[in-house]
């Protein structure tokens, strides 16, 4: 019975496999009347795999023809930014624990919509929920939004990324967020000591808090500065410099009010004037500052920047030493947990102009104010930090010493750990059954990003909805993971990756898988149509 | 009678290629007096440079080697010698002058520091001793200015001066045997007769044998006391001066004799080259090596080879037209005179 | 010969102003702009961003506002690393990699000389073989591979060395290796091609006739003329080496020049890309100078000083 069954199974599959290929060559015809796409990839070797797995998948499951264009990293951002591209993979990170770090980019004319997507309904949704201050109905309208978003197929989402590591067995408590993936030491401890060695792969180009735009330097800036509030293991704001904070009820003002005890690591008091200097001092135009923007939620603050407001204009004030008033523009929930972020951090008027230039340049051109302060900036080499023994909770801080080597080479990297030297290290796809055979347990984190097909709407040929779906639709994610990533990446079916939060849990498990992976049947269907529409025929 | 300097028996050297054995000196024998002069004549590849090389051991091997004969020099048995004695040897009791000045001096030392060398080597003197005696030899070459010249560098001096300079560097420890391997082939004409006249100079002063190889027939006539004729790898024919000039026996002889211009030649006699190249040495004929481009040429010639015949005491021949059987030729030379 | 340095000099300065102006042209075709990042930035900001580095301004304005401070010796600052100037980088990361370079020169240049000498000396035997398959491994197998196997098997392995940093002595060995063998290779083949042809000249044979022992005759006249051709290449080679090996600097996480050499082109740092390019050409025109001055000495055929007969 069990035989026959099988025997069945394998006919049946035959006879699917014929008429697939049947109907293969039929699609053929059609789908050869639209003419060769570019897929736009940087020319690092990565990049380009993706780029001929997803040029495989359309070719055979759809008989498109799309070509690789590859140019360099920095010329295929730039194209990119300009709008000189047909369909190209990008990925975006989020700035702060709340979808609308996702969500907003797709406004209308907003600075990152390089797809050119203008959707008036995708607009007022979403400007409805940056003034909700109530947290269920911003997140049901972004939930609407991103509904819209790819009903309209304005970008074709891919995976969501998560990786691999693995680490000392002795190491414990160190704690990987979605947003600032990269490890957060603050409540680690290692058995047998107090001083553990990891790599930050790359020299810290900017450790400046209100320009620097990199993880490496954030990473740091996090372990040695602290902010009004800091993350806790969950991403949840946790007291920082502030002790507590109140929010008004239409959740546009918000009051901090700072510890007495905090101190510089010169030993002069933190107070909220740093922050108020800090936080004007990243918006100044003089400054050109990248991350400017994330302190657009401030009132004015957009306006200082584009010179259409003064400085005094900027809603945040230190209203005496130990309280900071901040006005939002627009109410957002997650403002305490955005204060946390670099960029955010304090700064010491007095001894910034005593240092002016140089500010940041040198591992004693700065005070700090964390859990740790950074003894040693060995270019090019590593860091070294040290336990800040004024920090106010320094009880708490179990490390003495944290060692940051800048290995950039992911092989050198692992040998280094495998020999001893690091007690942390990122493991790779084609590094995963190295790691597996030395008897090492594979770790998993989320970094929070999700990748997507960007895709110019203002391209004829793209400007097509049904192309679009198409093109999203025949993709098969899940072979993608696991044959061209091999890491631990999930399935994107939505654009907010499940690592963000929502009404309560996390806001893609509320809302769910927005359409089907691998679904050739539709893809063929919205190829014909398209070409159809396009008048191809 | 002379006392003999050099005997040579029987020598056979063979070069070991890729393409097989090159046979290139096959059974040479002859010998070298005191104080005397022996010309070796012939053309290119006929194994005259290999011979002399031999004398000396600087047949390079692989691939070269001495496969049978002696070598008999000043009472020892040059080819018995380990490598560390023929270096007590080479230098000191024989001299070598080599065919171009231009490449046969290192241009990276000073002329004297090359004469020093070989000085220190075989003499227990010291390194200021070694400079005069250097000084000393080349004032006795003749190179003017010799003190002031002798921490130049070759590409300082002309060719000739080059050529003075190598004749320095042999015969620095005064050696028995000189042996130059076409010393003034690449001279001008003008400072060939200076250097032959050098070395003439130099054997009266100094009492050395001199070997010497050439093809050209006028420095024969001008140096040497005996001649021997060599062809693809054998003496044909050996005499003494006069015997080889006025009355050669050997077709090959005569071939080269006529081949030269001669002062005493009429006006209208055409200069005759030998027709044809030398055998194959890679596999030589069984019989005379000479009768493919010999015309006269009998069926024997090609079936045996001919045995070294005694014409007269120092006149030896290797040739089947001396046989008594053989038909009497007329020679082609009328009688010549030497200058 | 003061007056040839005189000239050399002046014609030095020409050839570095020549490379200075050619590549900020070529700079500044490349595609992408410096202040391009992964995240898009507001147009408001990327237009402060390039005016606060006078990127704003007409390129032909901006070679004359570099040329001016390059005359000054001002090298300006890097666009990527805010709080470095190029100047600084140069300072602190090449002695690094000088270092690194000068090490695996050095063992190159012996070990190769000595592999092609004693190839050549034993021309068609046993070591000639050893010698050539040495020389055939250097050349084919790419120092990222050996570097990387290096790494794994003698420092994860066997742990005889430190698997990455820039600390002891004993942190330099196996990168000099890495960085030295494909040196090496080049050298012995070299040495051994220029030595055979050097045992075949006339002048050896008058050495030997002269009674010399085989190793005077290798040593004094051998050696030092096939020597000659090596040292030609040998200002190129150095210039080369001590500037910063991206591949094994990246392997061994070196903190010397290398790495620089490729972050700043692929992420159009343009002050950084004209320092590095100039202080390459500026080591390259005085290693050759260098070198030649160095082959007068060693040739007495080539002088400096123009001949007056």
């Amino acid at each position: 019975m069990k035989r026959g069954k099988k025997l069945i199974t394998l006919l049946l599959a035959t006879v699917l496999l014929a008429s697939v290929a049947f109907t293969g060559c039929s699609d053929k015809g059609s789908a050869s009347k639209l003419p060769t796409l570019k897929i736009l990839t940087d020319d690092s070797d990565t990049a380009k795999r993706y780029a001929q797995a997803f040029q495989g998948m359309w070719q055979k499951e759809l008989g498109i023809k799309v070509e690789i264009d590859s140019t360099t990293f920095k010329d295929r951002l730039q194209r990119t930014q300009e709008g000189d591209f047909q369909i190209v993979m990008a990925g975006w990170g989020p700035d702060y624990n709340d979808p609308m770090t996702f969500m907003d980019m797709w406004v209308t004319d907003g600075p990152f919509n390089e797809g050119g997507y203008a959707n008036p309904e995708y607009d007022e949704l979403i400007a409805k929920a940056k003034a909700s201050p109530d947290n269920d109905e911003r997140m049901d309208l972004m939930a609407q939004a991103e509904k819209i978003l790819i009903e309209d197929m304005a970008i074709g989402p891919i995976y969501f990324r998560y990786r691999d590591y693995i680490k000392n067995p002795k190491l414990q408590g160190e704690v990987r967020r979605a947003f600032a993936p990269d490890p957060d030491f603050y409540w680690a401890s290692i058995e047998d000591g107090d001083s553990i060695t990891f790599n930050i792969g790359t020299e810290p180009p900017d450790m400046d808090p209100q320009t620097t735009t990199d993880t490496v330097s954030f990473q740091l800036l996090g372990h040695t500065f602290e902010g009004l509030t800091r993350l806790d293991q969950e991403g949840k704001a946790m007291p920082g410099m502030a002790k507590d904070w109140e929010v008004s009820d239409d959740g546009l003002e918000w009051t901090f009010n700072l510890r007495d005890d905090a101190k510089w690591s010169d030993g002069k008091p933190v107070t909220a004037h740093d922050f108020e200097y800090a936080w004007k001092r990243a918006l100044d135009p003089e400054l050109a500052s990248q991350y400017a923007y994330i302190l657009y939620y401030i009132e004015n603050a957009e306006e200082y920047y584009n010179g259409e407001a003064s400085v005094d204009d900027v809603g945040v004030e230190a209203v005496d030493d130990t309280t900071l008033k901040v006005r939002l523009a627009l109410p957002a929930p997650f403002f305490d947990t955005l204060v946390a972020f670099g960029t955010f951090m304090p700064l010491n008027e007095e001894y910034h102009k005593s240092v002016g230039d140089k500010y940041a340049s040198e591992a004693d051109k700065m005070i700090y104010n964390g859990p740790f302060v950074m003894t040693t900036w060995d270019h090019d080499s590593k860091v070294v930090l040290k336990k800040n023994p004024d920090y106010w909770n320094a009880d708490e801080i179990k490390l003495e010493t944290i060692e940051g080597l800048m290995i950039k080479d992911a092989n050198s990297a692992l040998n280094e750990f495998l020999t001893g030297g690091l007690d942390i290290v990122g493991v790779r796809g084609d590094q995963k059954e190295q790691v597996k055979k030395e008897g090492y347990e594979l770790l998993h984190y989320a970094d929070g990003s999700s990748w997507y097909f960007l895709f110019n709407l203002e391209d004829e040929i793209l400007a097509n909805e049904n192309i679009r779906k198409a093109l999203t639709y025949s993709i098969n994610r899940q072979a993608f993971v696991e044959k061209i990533l091999q890491d631990d990446s999930k399935v994107g079916l939505g654009f907010v990756p499940p690592v963000m939060p929502g009404k309560s849990g996390s806001f893609r498990e509320e809302v769910g898988d927005l359409f089907q992976d691998y679904d050739i049947k539709t893809a063929k269907k919205c190829l014909e149509k398209g070409i159809e529409e396009l008048g191809l025929e | 009678m002379a006392e003999k300097l050099l005997e040579v028996n029987d020598l056979k050297v063979s070069f070991f290629t890729y393409a097989g054995e090159v046979q290139a000196v096959r059974g040479v024998s002859f010998h070298v007096n005191k104080g005397e002069t022996l010309a070796i004549v012939g053309e290119s590849g006929c194994g005259k440079s290999v011979t002399v090389h031999s004398l000396m051991r600087l047949i390079p091997s692989p691939p070269g080697k001495i496969k049978e004969g002696s070598i008999i020099f000043d009472g020892i048995d040059i080819i018995s010698l380990s490598e560390k004695q023929m270096n007590e040897v080479r230098g000191s009791k024989m001299g070598m002058i080599f065919q171009d000045p231009m490449t046969s001096l290192n241009p990276t030392m000073t002329i004297s520091q090359q004469i020093m060398e070989g000085i220190m080597r075989h003499k227990d003197v010291s390194k200021k001793e070694a400079f005069e005696e250097a000084i000393r030899i080349l004032e006795l070459v003749e190179i003017p200015n010799a003190r002031k010249r002798a921490n130049n560098y070759p590409h300082q001096f002309s060719g000739g001066m080059r050529q003075r300079v190598m004749i320095a560097i042999a015969i620095a420890c005064n050696p028995m045997l000189l042996i130059a391997d076409e010393p003034t082939t690449a001279l001008d004409v003008t400072i060939q007769a200076q250097i032959i006249d050098l070395m003439k100079a130099i054997q009266k002063k100094m009492n050395t044998s001199i070997i010497l190889i050439t093809h050209d027939l006028g420095v024969v006539a001008d140096i040497a006391d005996r001649v021997n004729v060599m062809y693809a790898g054998e003496i044909v024919e050996s005499g003494t001066l006069n015997e080889i000039f006025y009355d050669p026996y050997h077709p090959y002889t005569w071939g080269l004799l006529e081949s030269v211009p001669r002062l005493d030649m009429a006006e209208d006699k055409p200069l005759v080259p030998i027709p044809g190249t030398p055998p194959d040495l890679l596999d030589p004929p069984k019989g005379c090596p000479f009768a493919d481009r010999c015309k006269y040429a009998m069926v024997i010639c090609k079936e045996q080879h001919p045995e070294m015949t005694s014409c007269s005491k120092t006149h030896k021949v290797s040739c089947w037209l001396t046989h008594p059987d053989a038909p009497k030729v007329e020679r082609p030379l009328g009688g010549m005179k030497i200058e | 010969m003061g007056r040839y340095i005189g000239k050399r000099f002046l014609h030095s300065i020409f050839t570095l102003f020549i490379i200075a102006t050619v590549t900020f042209i070529l700079m500044n075709l490349m595609p992408g702009k410096p202040f391009t990042g992964e995240k898009p930035i507001p147009e408001e900001i990327r237009k402060n961003m390039e005016a606060k580095y006078g990127l704003d301004k007409p390129i032909h304005e901006r070679y004359v506002i570099y040329m001016k401070n390059l005359l000054r010796g001002d090298l300006g600052m890097s666009m990527v690393h805010k709080h470095r100037s190029v100047g600084s980088i140069i300072k602190e990361r090449f002695p690094i990699s000088a270092s690194l370079g000068l090490r695996a020169l050095s063992f190159a240049l012996i070990a190769g000389l000595f592999l092609g000498i004693i190839a050549a000396v034993n021309h068609g035997k046993t070591w000639d073989y050893v010698s050539m398959i040495i020389a055939v491994i250097g050349v084919s197998v790419p120092s990222f591979i050996i570097g990387g196997l290096l790494q794994y098997f003698v420092g994860v392995k066997l742990r005889l060395f430190p698997v990455t940093g820039w600390e002891s002595f004993k942190h330099t060995v196996i990168p000099s290796f890495a960085l030295g063998l494909g040196t090496l290779a080049v050298m012995a083949r070299m040495m051994r091609t220029s030595m055979l042809d050097v045992l075949n000249q006339d002048y050896i044979k008058t050495a030997k006739a002269k009674g010399l022992p085989r190793r005077a005759v290798v040593w004094r006249h051998g050696i030092r003329n096939a020597i000659l051709p090596v040292v030609t290449i040998l200002g190129p080679l150095v210039a080369g080496i001590t500037t910063g090996t991206f591949v094994v600097e990246n392997i061994f996480a070196i903190p010397g020049l290398g790495q620089f050499l490729v972050s700043s082109v692929n992420q159009n740092d343009y002050t950084l890309i004209m320092g590095l390019t100039l202080f390459y050409s500026l080591i390259l025109v005085t290693m050759n100078f260098i070198v030649d001055i160095l082959y007068g000495i060693v040739d007495p055929r080539i002088t400096l000083v123009e001949r007056k007969e």
